[in-house]
């Protein structure tokens, strides 16, 4: 029986064939789209999922109340990790892990004296024994126990050891950490390579009791200064809970600070678990993705799916009239309901089957060019990723019974007598059908998707074209780690001799730097004592004219390697109770990190961070505490430009990995997720948009052949062209009227709730709705348009002839 | 085999009430070959879809094989017409998807036949209607004619004790409406029931009763020269 139900698919499948291809094309976009997802969101959720006992291990995360706000930090206190591990009952392990992301230290190896190759490594970490009792290594040689106990010792990743030794065989080979100002580091230890699904991605991982005997640690290792770039991960022993580690850590801020500072201050533990959700802190990784996020991929997901289904369902029944007769006969031949359901279900599962086949072969061709878009790369794994083949099955499932019970049970419920005399006519009921109805769901998915990558666009659009304050093309951004002034003064004045360059300035972080040097500044005058949290750059004389800030007030500060003035901004002014009167904040003094000095002149506001973040007051003061030259080129010989500052770079530094980039390029960067949300987005908007159009033609390819009769019924009556076009194009310009209804708050919540994420932020205006409207208007049809034209154009007596 | 008693159909829609058949009273016997005559609307097919089980009576009784059915549902009746009951129509109705086989094969499918049995019973059919030579062909590479005894085939194949034929020469020509007159006269000589509509008096001949229906009311019964209940 089944046999014979596959053969008839089969054959109706060929004689289709447009329909064929809209069926299964539509079907099986919807299904690369829920593979792919489905892979995404299963990379997402194996994060560090392999270690062993996840659940007991943790990061020390805390939480402060400063000025009013609650501001969470990933980062502590250097000593913390030993007092958690001295301190508090229940943890097995405890480790400082030491990364500082402002500083990519350059990893040398030598061979005799002779350097052989040096490597700029931003995935380096300092870190104590206990490190590899809590995060599990493969160890390809070394001993886990002993291979950090001493200073100056390390161990690498395999990949790590090939790229700077050319080989994994490299116990006992010793390497310069940064510069050579460090002893030798001794490798102790080869691992593997941490698996792409990891937030813990280095490849050099060295004893935390070298950094401490070099003093390199922490200017302070006190209680009081926190950094990021120090976090405490620790391991409990078995049956301790959260909440009882995390009262003995309130404790030890008692304990070793004040109960003062314990009121402000909470640490607390994050289960390993959530380190790649949480946004609130962020990762080594540097992609955090919140699980509502993979939610709303999920959701779209299946949408997709589900518009691909509804295709099929109205297809399906629109063409079902053409088959009233097979129906018919089956039943007169004695063929019951239920064995006709179960038919065209047979039917559906073979299209389905069809489907998925060609949807999980292409998926796989999908992801090998996705990671360029979405920075990882999923991969499939058919043969052992078990919960993927569960899902294939599902879908298999979810399609067949959501696709295929609908016409199944349409076409089977036929009354045989009518069935056989050709008697049942396609409905085209008035009001609401069902298949109007399933055309408003797809519409609506499909115009929800439109909407929101509008927005994102024209959000990103708006964050590129905004006045940051200051001239962010033509300058080039070189990191540089000297802090001997004549050697960086020759850079300078070796740069300046170009005709190429315009103008090179010195600071610890630019204009506009993830990275923030902060902290509280204090200003008093008259017995009124302003402190508030602030931004501070170390700059040079050059700053203000390399970047392009505009000096409102005042003057430019004077070289110097120590604060002996500030200029400050107008956010600062404002905060001071000068926003109106900058001249007279010239000569009042104020002090940041305890170093009082005047303000010498004040500057137009600009961003320091991504606009994510709002404006802050800032303090800019000359010290000798640089990492960053800015270079002003000649953008019409940018190529020759950037060969000077390379060939004087490798003079100045000949330690030093030449690295640039353009400031304006790193400001881009700073929105990589939202361009990487929008392209995923943009790519689901457009399968949307085919998976739309695909039904839409298809539909109006059939309503055209059938209602042909009806056509030229018209036309002899005296309709003209117009008329028979508005009897296509009326119900579907209501359709889509009806979905952007239902469409446009939905969207307005979803993309006011992103939008939230940006201190600069575009109006959620009427027009980018109209837009989208027009849009889907436009693509339906250009979509029925062809089709109903030809049918309008048709000749009447061709179309009565047949009668 | 067939008891109709007060047999009445009404059609109604929201403002009509079309009665097709009113108080028709037949009774046919096993072996016999009624003819149904009448104009376009006397309500011939209506009461052959009842005969056939494609259909309820509004009122009366019908009784089939013994069984009263009058007001089964679809699934009984569909249960009682399987393997029973064989159709043949005036535009054939083969399934343009199949081959001639499986054509024939259809009913023996819904019996739940094995494929072995099946393949035995339709290539018998087949044979029976010279037909066999065209097994694997698709229905539009047929003539009428050819069709037809594909369709009677297809009726035969399951050893239906009655055959119902609507108006099955409508669609042909004179020699091949003859053709399939003959081949229709050999099953009954053979056994088989025939309950056949038509326009045609030339087809009417070949029953042994005539039925005439008037408006829903059977006006005459006349037996055929020659033939004897």
């Amino acid at each position: 029986m089944f046999k014979n139900y596959i053969k008839i698919a089969f054959r109706n499948l060929l004689k289709n064939k447009s329909q064929t291809v809209i069926n299964v094309g539509g079907l099986t976009l919807g299904i690369i789209c829920a593979i792919v997802i489905f892979l995404i969101i299963q990379f997402d959720l194996s994060f560090d999922k392999w270690h062993e006992d996840p659940d007991r291990i943790y990061r020390v995360v805390r939480h402060e109340t400063e000025f009013g706000k609650s501001v969470y930090y990933r980062g502590g206190p250097y000593p913390l990790a030993e007092a958690v591990r001295n301190d508090v009952t229940g943890i097995e392990y405890s480790t400082l892990v030491f990364n500082n992301l402002a500083n990519e230290p350059i990893i040398s190896y030598y061979d005799n004296g002779n350097l052989v190759k040096k490597l700029k490594e931003s995935d380096f970490a300092f870190v104590d024994p206990d490190y590899f009792n809590i995060l599990t290594y493969t160890w390809l040689s070394g001993n886990p126990e002993t291979a950090i106990k001493n200073p100056n010792t390390a161990v690498v990743t395999q990949s790590f050891a090939l790229k700077l030794f050319g080989t994994t065989d490299v116990l006992g080979k010793s390497v310069v950490f940064n510069g050579g100002t460090a002893a030798d580091i001794e490798i102790t230890g080869v691992v593997k390579d941490m698996p792409e699904n990891s937030d813990f991605p280095f490849t050099f991982i060295g004893a935390n009791s070298t950094m401490d005997r070099n003093g390199e640690t922490a200017e302070n290792p006190s209680w009081g200064s926190n950094s990021s770039s120090m976090q405490t991960y620790v391991k409990l022993e078995p049956g301790f809970s959260e909440e009882q580690i995390n009262e003995q850590l309130e404790a030890l801020i008692v304990k070793y600070r004040n109960e003062e500072v314990a009121a402000e201050l909470d640490l607390f533990l994050q289960p390993l678990s959530e380190i790649h959700f949480d946004s609130r802190f962020s990762n080594y990784n540097g992609r955090v993705i919140e699980k509502s996020m993979l939610l709303a991929l999920g959701i779209i997901g299946l949408f997709l799916l589900i518009a691909a289904c509804i295709n099929f369902i109205n297809l399906n029944t629109a063409i079902a009239v053409s088959r009233s007769k097979e129906v018919g006969l089956r039943k007169t031949l004695g063929g019951t309901k239920s064995q006709l359901m179960l038919h065209f279900f047979g039917e559906t599962a073979f299209i389905t089957l069809i489907a998925l086949v060609l949807g999980v072969g292409l998926s796989e061709i999908v992801l090998q060019n996705i990671s360029p878009v979405l920075g990882f790369s999923p991969e499939m794994n058919l043969l052992s990723n078990v919960e993927l083949q569960l899902f294939i099955v599902s879908i298999f499932l979810l399609v067949t019974l959501l696709a295929g019970w609908y016409p199944a049970q349409y076409l089977s419920n036929f009354n045989p007598i009518e069935a056989i005399r050709n008697k049942i006519q396609s409905n085209y009921g008035r009001g609401l059908t069902l298949r109007r109805g399933l055309i408003v769901v797809q519409f609506t998915i499909t115009q929800v998707l439109i909407i929101c990558t509008l927005i994102m666009a024209s959000q990103i659009r708006y964050f590129q074209n905004q006045d940051l304050g200051f001239e962010k093309e033509a300058v080039v951004q070189v990191p540089i780690q000297n802090e001997n002034m004549p050697i960086l003064n020759v850079f300078k004045s070796s740069l300046l001799n170009k005709t190429t360059i315009q103008n090179v300035s010195f600071s610890n972080t630019g204009t506009t730097n993830n990275s923030v040097w902060g902290g509280n500044y204090i200003m008093i005058e008259d017995s009124i004592r302003h402190e508030n949290s602030g931004q501070v750059k170390f700059i040079d004389e050059n700053f203000i004219d390399t970047y392009g800030l505009t000096l409102l007030a005042g003057t430019n500060i004077q070289p110097s390697d120590t604060v002996n003035a500030y200029i400050v901004n107008q956010s600062f002014a404002k905060e001071v109770g000068y926003g109106d009167n900058l001249s007279g904040l010239i000569g009042k003094t104020t002090s940041m990190w305890g170093t009082e000095a005047p303000i010498v002149g004040v500057v137009k506001d600009f961003n320091t961070q991504s606009l994510h973040e709002g404006l802050a007051p800032v303090l800019l003061a000359p010290r000798k505490s640089f990492f960053l030259s800015a270079v002003k080129i000649n953008t019409a010989r940018t190529k020759e430009a950037l060969g000077d500052i390379e060939r004087a770079f490798n003079t100045a530094f000949p330690d030093l990995v030449f690295e640039y980039s353009f400031l304006d390029e790193s400001i881009e960067s700073m929105y990589e997720d939202e361009q990487r949300t929008a392209k995923i987005m943009n790519a689901f908007t457009l399968i949307a948009i085919i998976i739309g159009s695909l039904g839409l033609f298809g539909l109006v390819s059939y309503m055209s052949t059938t209602r042909t009769k009806e056509i030229g019924v018209r036309k002899v009556l005296g309709a003209n062209l117009l008329d028979i076009l508005k009897l296509f194009g009326t119900e579907l310009a209501l359709l889509t009227g009806i979905s952007f209804v239902i469409a446009a708050p939905i969207s307005w919540y979803l993309m006011r709730n992103w939008l939230e994420e940006f201190a600069y932020k575009i109006e959620l205006g009427i027009g980018i709705f109209l837009l989208a409207l027009s849009g889907i208007l436009l693509i339906s049809v250009l979509t029925i348009g062809y089709k109903s034209l030809r049918a309008a154009l048709s000749n009447p007596i061709e179309s009565l002839k047949s009668e | 085999m067939i008891q109709a008693k007060n047999l009445k159909k009404v059609y109604s829609t929201e403002e009509v009430e079309t009665t097709a058949l009113n108080n028709v009273n037949i009774e046919i016997k096993e072996g016999e070959f009624v003819a149904i005559m009448g104009p376009s609307g006397c309500g011939k097919s209506t009461l052959l879809n009842i005969m056939g089980l494609l259909d309820n009576p509004s009122d009366g009784e019908y009784h089939f094989l013994g069984h009263d059915v009058s007001n089964k549902t679809e699934r009984e009746r569909a249960q009682l017409r399987k393997g029973n009951i064989g159709f043949i129509f005036q535009s054939f109705n083969l399934i343009d998807e199949l081959t001639v086989f499986e054509n024939v094969e259809l009913p023996l499918l819904y019996l739940g036949m094995s494929a072995d049995e099946r393949k035995e019973k339709a290539e018998a059919a087949l044979e029976r209607m010279s037909m066999m030579h065209r097994r694997n062909h698709f229905p539009q590479q047929l003539s009428g004619g050819q069709q037809q005894r594909v369709a009677i085939a297809r009726a035969v194949v399951a050893n239906a004790k009655l055959i119902l034929a609507d108006e099955p020469t409508g669609n042909l020509d004179s020699d091949h409406g003859n053709e399939v007159m003959k081949v229709l006269a050999e099953l009954n000589e053979q056994g088989t029931t025939i309950v056949m509509v038509t326009h045609s008096p030339h087809d009417a001949d070949y029953a042994m009763r005539v039925i005439h229906l008037f408006d829903g009311h059977v006006v005459t019964e006349n037996m055929q020269e020659g033939f004897h209940v």
